[in-house]
């Protein structure tokens, strides 16, 4: 008992005089094997595209549930729209989800909902916290807060997979997990053009680290903060950012806000990188996916794959499982306590930016694009441009389109938790694919049987009805 | 958006920005890029040999650029 305790105080001694290392230096052996679009099979005309939002498992279960509805969609091909997935971006609980999508396929879908979506992730977290040994180990500086998160995705779900996993597996989609840098308070989305600007490897970096930095929200989990490998004598390579940091801020504000944190990240100025949930940034996942369809520095560079015509159609998913749970505070005189204004100033930035960032991609797809076109003077970019903005198909699955209040407020009202009921499970497996072709509002059915006609596909059978999904969520209340 | 028509070297492989592993295209090429500055440059054997720069181009402009040899090549 006595060498146990010595042998535990010997390893708390040594741990503490180092913080974990949670990502590699880039060499020139890992350099060769990249993570990145251009390198995994060729995909057809129609560029699909699917981003998840945060908010826990019910985040984690809608953006499943929207991608087993596009399973059911079928294609000339005899493929699914699923399949066809080729870029999926996410935030926090999404990524849970996107993650193993990437790594697995369809094929996850089960293990996913067996061993995550369905099991008690919290209690595993908060006995973590409450175990004596887990509690000393915690108050060294080798294992935080966020470890435990980082362990139990590993256990669960992913096994200590890294991006080089998903090289090796050769297939679409495209996995960009975002977290945010909680210093500059932009999108931090892990690709290997953002690792190489901290001159460190992608591969190397294990799944489960990326998706719980994604989701690693303030106060309750501590950040994942990443070494810059980089230094001013050896800065990274950023193919753009000088151009841009020549560029007037008057003249494309984002874009020269976007090299400025790039060029601290490269210049090696910045030695960590303290990741936050990237909710924080961008809830919706689809900075990023912005940034490529609009000409972004960017090696994916979609708008001239789009100009070249090797892009024909779009289609655009973009999964918002946001909560509003009433708040009791607006009724009372009482000064909110510390909780609740830490909760609250949290909460309403997050809701802030999504908003935003909702507005500018709907903008983009539905107005830009034709916009793009109008002012091309080249005939042929012109023609292809104008063919990409009338093939798009913006389909949002959000929570709001449902047009019943108490049903919305029942799904607005499930928890955001790594813990919810069989119940609200359920009912979240049936409201993804009952909102992708809401039929209980015309604007988003007549969106769907475009998106339907753009690719030539059909739903095989029937997908989940927003009644039925009302009735199921309503019932587990 | 801007756009910008790269015009010559003929043939020759365009990138922008100092991305040297994704060319834009074979010249003349029409590249769509975001507003500001932007440089363009062709490379042989691992050296810019042509190289033009554009400035401040706001949003909507249609340029047409031919890019000038650059003497000596510029090791990348």
């Amino acid at each position: 008992m006595r060498r146990a305790a010595l042998f535990l105080l010997l390893s708390v001694m040594l741990a503490a005089c180092d913080y974990p290392v949670r990502n590699q230096a880039l060499t020139s052996a890992n350099a060769q094997a990249k993570y990145e679009l251009k390198y995994l099979p060729d995909g057809d005309d129609t560029l699909v595209i699917v981003t998840a939002s945060g908010g826990g498992t019910r985040a984690a279960a809608l953006a499943m549930s929207v991608l087993q509805a596009m399973d059911r969609i079928k294609l000339p091909s005899g493929q699914s729209l699923t399949d066809k997935v080729d870029i999926v971006s996410s935030v926090s609980g999404g990524s849970v989800t996107a993650g193993y999508f990437a790594l697995y396929g369809k094929d996850g879908f089960d293990t996913l909902e067996s061993s995550f979506l369905r099991r008690d992730g919290m209690s595993p977290l908060i006995g973590s916290i409450l175990n004596p040994f887990s509690l000393a180990v915690l108050s060294t500086p080798s294992k935080e807060r966020i470890d435990l998160l980082i362990d139990y995705l590993d256990r669960q779900l992913f096994q200590g997979k890294t991006f080089e996993d998903l090289v090796q597996r050769r297939r679409r989609p495209y996995l960009i997990l975002n977290a945010a840098d909680m210093v500059e308070g932009v999108p931090f989305p892990f690709t290997t053009y953002t690792m190489n600007l901290l001159c460190s490897d992608l591969g190397t970096m294990k799944l489960s680290t990326a998706v719980a930095a994604s989701a690693a929200f303030p106060v309750a989990l501590s950040p994942v903060t990443l070494k810059n490998y980089c230094t001013p004598s050896a800065p990274g390579r950023a193919p753009g950012v000088r151009d841009a940091l020549q560029s007037s801020w008057y003249v494309n504000p984002s874009r020269v806000a976007w090299a400025r944190a790039a060029s601290a990240y490269a210049s090696g100025s910045k030695q960590y990188i303290h990741l936050l949930d990237g909710g924080i940034a961008d809830n919706l996942g689809v900075a990023e996916p912005y940034r490529m369809l609009t000409g972004g520095d960017n090696t994916l560079d979609l708008i001239n794959d789009m100009g070249q015509g090797k892009i024909k159609k779009v289609v655009f998913v973009m999964v918002n499982a946001r909560s509003f749970k009433p708040s009791g505070l607006d009724s009372s005189p009482e000064t909110p306590g510390l909780l609740d204004m830490a909760l609250g100033s949290v909460d309403s930035s997050i809701d802030r930016a999504t908003f935003s960032t909702a507005e500018r991609l709907r903008t983009l797809l539905l107005a830009e694009l034709e916009q793009f076109a109008t002012q091309a003077q080249d005939p042929k970019l012109k023609a292809n441009l104008r063919a990409v903005a009338r093939n798009t198909t913006f389909l949002p699955v959000d929570f709001d389109g449902i047009r019943d209040e108490k049903c919305r407020q029942a799904f607005h009202s499930i928890a955001t938790s790594w813990s919810l009921s069989g119940a609200e499970i359920d009912a979240l497996k049936k409201v993804g694919g009952a909102l992708l072709g809401n039929d209980q509002d015309k604007v988003a059915r007549d969106n769907f049987a475009k998106m339907l006609k753009d690719v030539g596909g059909h739903v095989d059978g029937q997908l989940p009805t927003i009644e039925d999904a009302c009735r199921t969520v309503q019932g587990a209340g | 958006m801007i756009f910008v028509k790269v015009q010559a070297p003929a043939g020759r492989n365009i990138y922008v920005g100092g991305d040297y592993e994704n060319s834009k295209g074979l010249a003349p090429v029409t590249i769509i890029l975001a507003a500001g500055s932007h440089t363009f440059e062709t490379v042989f054997s691992n050296a810019v040999d042509f190289r033009a720069q554009v400035q401040d181009v706001p949003d909507g402009t249609n340029l047409k650029i031919s890019l000038d040899p650059v003497s000596p090549p510029e090791p990348i």
